[in-house]
């Protein structure tokens, strides 16, 4: 009787640690690993989970850049603020001088955290080097950029009417290029009201307060942004690990509904959530109809319901609405079982042998869902569900890394964490991005005409309306062909332990976290 | 006294094999006693509490989670037994020849069982499977790669233990032929000891495959799994308890009917080792 | 005329390596057994009988000498022959119950040798292994037993049924009454008497009791440390032994009628250790008759009268 009383305990304790077990796969950092900070600096100190953490914090390489902006260390040019507006920032005015050449106006009395001096020259010198180094460096269009005076002038290749917008992207945050930069990867040397005291990959990132800041000096001295899951967020502000998490699963939000000490608080977000579709012309998504016909047949209320539990809305085209390029004139898929039967039929589909399945030639029709093993299956499932019932068999795949069939477009159907739509607080770049012919991003190496077309008119429309009517044009073309399957978009959200921070600004680009503006409760 | 208690050990070990067998019979035939499709999905009961017609609840996709545990009982036992009859045959044979043979065969048979012994057991696993890619063969060779070690080691030890008995002697003396000496005289007389063992390393392995489909490294959804069940439900922690705690419940119940099948076999075939 | 020896051995010795010292277990013996003879070899314990057995089964290489059975070195074949060789010598063990795997019925340990050796069928092999149970005196119901259900007596019986089933060439009684009751053993020691001089087995018998050895044996061998000291048949073992040792053996016999009022000849001094035996007799230091020339040459086997070997000085 006791043997068994004592191996009832054991595996009461096998099934707890098992149920923990999940969490001790995201790799939080908990307790003991305390920045040693002086004594008064002791009290001022919080942690933070970021959006996404990023490996690597030089701005010239890949999307680091975004690494600086949400930890406050690293300042752009020109930056776009909580309502989407365009604000001065390293460059404290500027101009668009004719159809290619704009002029921007350096602020004086900006020093860099090592005490250097911002000058035109080093603005030129840290732009000219991300553009060079970063593979999406091209996207700025820059022919040439000079210096005059306090200023500094760009000219771009061609009419670009994306160009100020673009020049607020993460990339183009300045570094001090004077300074050795062989150690920016870790330590990257910027104007922000923060810098960075220590990097350790994909673990944390120490910032200290930047005492030479140009404008009004951070109150919280230090800050430890930790490298936490998306799932386990909720789980580690509740616990006091963190006392501010951006972007929180949405399915774990109940578990902090109601709690008194953090906050949920909501932005609509400007990031959409959908699905790659191979568009390569071996494939057999190749052919419009069959990605017209698995569009239809999804229930996109449904699928928001599985991934967002009340904080996601269902989405049929490339921007929600609430980016304000007019989605609601774009006619997407809306869900119709019929109408997704009828365009399985136009690419040849159907189920022959009664089997449940549609086929061709004799085969079935088989395709594969991809996701990466760390991500949440339930969309997937719903989709493969879904689709089931108009008689596509599809088998889910989860892999350690999704990297390599990304890059190798290796795939049938590929799901991804949610795309950031007005990137550079303007909707060109992701378009250009995700589905302009050979773009690096284009994973499903779609390509078409009609869209590049559109693109281009995009990129000389200046006018406001000009521009709108061209997004427009964009997404309806884009929903026509469906080189993706568009879902659900993301409210954006951030949990703040209001107990322990002050004065957070949430901004609907989720690239912006910490400020200066940041105060310390009690 | 002794017969009394002999008795009671019998008794047990009844009890620990019917209970075995109803598991391992539920779990062939799920398709009779689940009430619904463990993949059928009902969108308009998401995250459903438990009630008469889900008795454990549903899940984010509104799937019955009763009927995926019965379901998912076909999965983890039949990859616990397999593995297990793998590793187990294997491990003793080799082990036994490795022992009985002794000289250059026992080295390298012993080398090799030592190199793959380094690595500690489930992270040599886990690495195997992300190696090999995600999926149930994977993780039924990746288990059964490590795992025949322990028996091995176990079937080697007691194989030079009786090598030396006088009936051993005598088999050779009788003719036998070194196959008819592990098979008619030294696989017999070791077996029902290492039983023992076998009947715990099912609901160890168990466990294991529990652990990596928790890690996403074993069965792929939507097959219903046990382990991936609990992963599933780690995330909806608050919202629907019940997507962890049946799961979970289910994993604790066998686990520790094989360990006590074990201790009972233990019981009867050395009663002067049981416990009070 | 002498008829061909069964068994030859010739200078066999067996050396252990014991942390760098050399033990010799077995010293340069040679013996030989003529067909249906029975050898006695008596000896106490450490005196290295069951190394000299084992080496004569195969279960240990000499260290040099040969063993020749029927004019075969067998011990040098190999494979299925070498397999197949075992017929001819068969041995009983002194302890029963290790003798048998504890889950086969009696039965089936009865029909192996026939099985494997004559590849008959298992059905006759069963029948035959009923027979061979009557042949022992015992109930042929025993086929169905298993080896804890029986006594140490009926164990050696069945031992002994089955050395004999394949017909050996050559039986080896390791001590097979040494575990046994007194009462028991006298009956055990007239199976084997009555079964190998019906079959016409040459034997050899292992014991440490003088009395028993003598009862069953033709020719007697006493070894002490590894070498034999004495050889000769039975009946001058019992009228004249000439060796010390077996002089002392034979005294420290007791009879149940002996007087009881004789002094208790006891022999003094230490055996000295089998690692460090030295240049003289083995025995010198413990024997009471010891001349100088005792402890500096070693003593070799003369033939004192006719098949009568001693080595010794006196």
């Amino acid at each position: 009787m006791k043997k068994t009383l004592v191996l009832l305990m054991i595996a009461a304790m096998t099934f707890a640690s098992l149920a923990g077990c999940g969490k001790e796969v995201s790799k939080s950092d908990k307790s003991s690993d305390k920045v040693s900070v002086s004594k008064e600096a002791q009290d001022s100190h919080v942690n933070i989970a970021l959006f996404t953490y990023i490996e690597g914090m030089d701005p010239a390489t890949d999307w680091c850049g975004w690494n600086l902006t949400r930890c406050g260390v690293g300042e752009t040019l020109v930056t776009v603020n909580e309502n989407m507006e365009i604000e001065p920032l390293l460059a404290d005015s500027y101009e668009q001088v004719d159809d290619t050449t704009y002029s921007f106006h350096i602020r004086k009395g900006v020093k860099f955290s090592n005490g250097t001096e911002l000058t035109p020259e080093i603005v030129k010198a840290s732009i000219e080097r991300s553009i060079e180094n970063n593979s999406r460096g091209q996207d700025l269009k820059i022919d040439s950029i000079k210096v005059d005076g306090e200023n500094v002038i760009f000219t771009t290749k061609e009419p670009f009417s994306a160009f100020v917008y673009n020049m607020t992207e993460p990339m183009t945050v300045i570094v001090d290029t004077t300074a050795d930069t062989s150690n920016y990867d870790t330590k990257p040397i910027c104007t922000g009201p923060y810098y960075v005291k220590e990097y350790v990959s994909e673990e944390k990132i120490e910032l200290e307060a930047n005492e030479n800041y140009w404008d009004k000096v951070a109150e919280i001295k230090s800050i430890t942004a930790l490298n936490i899951d998306s799932d386990t967020k909720t789980d580690a502000i509740l616990a006091g690990d963190i006392d501010l998490a951006q972007g929180p699963a949405a399915t774990t939000l109940s578990n902090v509904e109601g709690n008194d000490d953090v906050d949920i608080v909501k932005v609509t977000g400007t990031r959409e959530n959908d699905f790659w579709l191979n568009c390569k012309e071996d494939s057999p998504l190749g052919d419009v109809n069959l990605r017209l016909a698995l569009s239809y047949a999804i229930d996109r209320d449904v699928v928001a319901k599985v991934a967002g539990n009340g904080y996601s809305s269902p989405l049929t085209t490339a921007f929600p609405e609430t980016v304000g390029y007019d989605s609601d004139k774009v006619k997407g898929q809306n869900y119709d079982v019929d109408k997704a039967k009828e365009c399985l039929e136009n690419a040849g589909y159907k189920d022959s042998d009664s089997d449940g399945y549609v086929d061709k030639n004799g085969e079935n029709l088989e395709l594969k869902i991809s996701l990466s093993s760390s991500s949440n299956s339930a969309v997937s499932e719903t989709l493969q569900d879904m689709w089931e019932k108009i008689g596509v068999k599809t088998e889910i795949e989860m892999l350690e890394d999704t990297s390599t069939i990304r890059k190798n477009g290796d795939f049938d159907i590929l799901a991804d964490s949610g795309w950031q739509t007005v990137n550079a607080g303007d909707g060109q770049k992701y378009l250009a991005n995700r589905w302009k012919t050979d773009s690096t991003d284009n994973y499903g190496k779609y390509t078409s005409e009609k869209f590049e077309a559109v693109l281009e008119k995009l990129d000389k429309a200046f006018d406001k309306d000009e521009r709108i009517a061209a997004f427009v044009e964009a997404q309806q073309v884009l929903a026509d062909e469906s080189p993706c399957i568009w879902l659900y978009a993301n409210d954006n959200i951030t949990l703040v332990n209001s107990k322990k921070i002050g004065n957070v600004t949430v901004f609907p680009i989720d690239y912006y976290l910490v400020t200066n503006e940041w105060t310390l409760e009690n | 006294m002794d017969k009394i208690k002999r008795n009671r050990d019998y008794i047990a070990l009844f009890m620990a094999v019917f209970a075995a067998i109803v598991f391992i019979l539920i779990a062939t035939f799920s398709y009779k006693f689940a009430p619904n499709n463990p993949l059928a999905t009902d969108y308009d009961n998401l995250l459903k509490a438990p009630c008469s017609q889900y008795f454990f609840g549903t899940d984010q996709l509104g799937r019955d989670i009763f009927s995926r545990i019965l379901y998912g009982g076909r999965t983890s036992l039949l990859i616990a037994f397999l593995v297990t009859a793998i590793i187990s045959v294997t491990g003793i044979v080799i082990g036994a020849v490795s022992g009985f043979c002794g000289g250059v065969v026992d080295g390298i048979l012993m080398r090799i069982s030592d190199m793959l012994m380094a690595f500690p057991g489930s992270i040599f696993t886990i690495a195997l499977v992300s190696f090999m890619g995600t999926g149930l063969v994977n993780l039924i060779i990746a288990m059964s790669l490590t795992g025949w070690t322990y028996y091995a080691r176990l079937s080697r030890s007691m194989v030079l233990s009786i090598k030396n008995n006088n009936y051993i002697e005598q088999a050779r003396l009788g003719g036998a032929n070194p196959i008819k000496v592990l098979n008619c005289y030294i696989l017999p007389v070791i077996i029902p000891p290492l039983l023992v063992y076998i009947s715990q390393d099912i609901g160890s392995k168990l466990l294991t495959i529990a652990g990596l489909s928790l890690l996403g490294l074993g069965s792929q959804p939507p097959t219903p799994e046990w382990g991936y069940m609990l992963s599933e439900g780690k995330e909806y922690m608050n919202s629907a308890p019940w997507m962890l705690l049946f799961p979970g419940i289910i994993i604790l119940i066998n686990v520790i009917v094989f360990n006590l099948l074990g201790d009972a076999l233990q019981n009867v075939l050395n009663p002067k080792k049981s416990a009070i | 005329m002498s008829q061909e020896n069964l068994l030859e051995i010739k200078e066999l010795t067996k050396y252990f390596k014991v942390k760098k010292e050399k033990l010799t277990a077995v010293d340069n013996i040679s013996l030989s057994i003529k067909k249906g003879q029975c050898l006695g070899i008596v000896g106490e314990s450490g005196c290295g009988k069951s190394t000299l057995v084992k080496m004569i089964v195969g279960s240990l290489k000499p260290s040099g000498g040969t063993i020749r059975l029927e004019g075969i070195e067998y011990l040098n074949l190999k494979g299925k022959e070498k397999r197949d060789f075992w017929r001819n010598i068969q041995m009983v063990f002194q302890d029963p119950i290790s003798s048998f795997p504890p889950r086969m019925k009696i039965g089936n340990y009865l029909a192996e040798p026939r099985l494997n050796y004559d590849k008959i069928k298992k059905k006759d092999a069963i029948s035959q292994a009923k027979e061979l149970l009557e042949m022992v005196g015992l109930k042929k119901d025993f086929i169905n037993r298993y080896p804890h259900e029986l006594s140490g007596g009926q164990l050696q019986r069945v031992a002994i049924a089955r050395a004999i089933s394949v017909s050996p060439k050559l039986l080896i009684c390791d001590e097979a009454t040494g575990a046994l009751d007194v009462t028991i053993q006298n009956k055990i020691v007239e199976l084997i008497d009555k079964l190998i001089h019906k079959e016409k087995i040459s034997c050899i018998f292992i014991g440490h009791d003088l009395a028993v050895v003598g009862s069953i044996s033709d020719n007697v061998a006493v070894m002490y440390l590894g070498r034999i000291v004495e050889y000769m048949n039975s009946q001058m073992l019992e009228k004249n032994p000439l060796h010390p040792y077996t002089k002392a053996l034979r005294e420290a016999a007791f009879d149940v009628y002996c007087n009881q009022e004789d002094e208790l000849k006891v022999l003094e001094g230490d055996p000295p250790s089998p690692l460090n035996i030295g240049e003289g007799c083995a025995f010198a230091k413990r024997c009471s008759f010891a001349k100088e020339q005792c402890f500096k040459e070693r003593p070799q086997l003369k033939e004192v009268e006719k098949g009568h070997f001693v080595a010794c000085f006196i």
